[in-house]
């Protein structure tokens, strides 16, 4: 059960693992599935791991923490079948306040006009988000 | 033996057992397993011991465990404990150990 450390909302993490038969790499017969938990075992997402490196039978996945997460510890089983056996691994996880769901701003243009100061902000998931008068 | 994470002390060590093998391979449990508490010093704290709250994924072989952080269980801040699960499969005896701290 490896800790995969801290993240905030928005982040991307990073998910490997490596199929193997008597510690010998091994393809499994399928991609990888891997499914989240929160703290309350409730499944909150699911995703197909795909290879990276297929020699290795290593597979790889960087997992965007979006609007499905919230602050708390989650633990990501990743199950697999390899020679007829059925295979898991998996770890843990915090997400700690701060971030974003839609991910952190990567452009921004200001509107000043008389009455207001206009921002748009461009986020690394695409999603674009407006705002008006800024404070600190 | 896996670091898994920090928890407050007077909250709760949300932790989780996979009862898999050094190949990945997946066994059940005969019953749910169980866990002690142990400090740096081999002290196990007796108050803090159970059994995991649930299956999360039979066929995975995923188990949660929720440890509350009492003071009065012997828990203090800035430590850090060992967890050891046991279990049994086919009547044979299982463990693993896993570190956690307490912030």
């Amino acid at each position: 059960m490896l800790y995969l450390g801290s993240y905030q909302l928005g982040d991307r993490l990073g998910l490997g693992v490596q199929s193997a038969v008597a510690l010998a790499p091994s393809p499994p017969d399928d991609a990888p599935a891997a499914t989240v938990y929160n703290a309350n075992r409730q499944a909150v997402a699911s995703y197909l791991i795909p290879p990276a490196d297929v020699p290795a039978a290593y597979f790889a996945a960087a997992v965007h923490l979006d609007r499905r997460y919230h602050v708390g510890r989650y633990a990501i089983l990743v199950t697999w079948v390899a020679a007829s056996v059925s295979r898991s691994s998996a770890a843990v996880f915090d997400i700690v306040p701060g971030g974003d769901p839609a991910g952190a701003v990567i452009a921004g243009y200001a509107f000043h006009r008389p009455h207001a100061e206009y921002h748009v902000l461009d986020l690394d998931s695409g999603e674009l988000v407006r705002g008006r008068n800024p404070f600190v | 033996m896996d670091f898994t994470g920090y928890s407050p002390l007077g909250g709760q060590h949300y932790d989780w057992l996979l009862t898999t093998d050094a190949n990945n391979v997946v066994h059940t449990p005969d019953e749910l397993p169980t866990y002690k508490v142990y400090s740096r010093d081999g002290t196990e704290l007796t108050a803090a011991a159970g059994t995991v709250a649930a299956v999360v994924d039979l066929a995975g072989g995923l188990f949660q465990a929720t440890v509350p952080l009492l003071g009065g269980s012997g828990f203090d801040t800035a430590e850090r404990y060992v967890l050891l699960y046991a279990w049994t499969e086919s009547g044979l005896p299982r463990t693993k150990a896993h570190v956690f701290g307490v912030v």
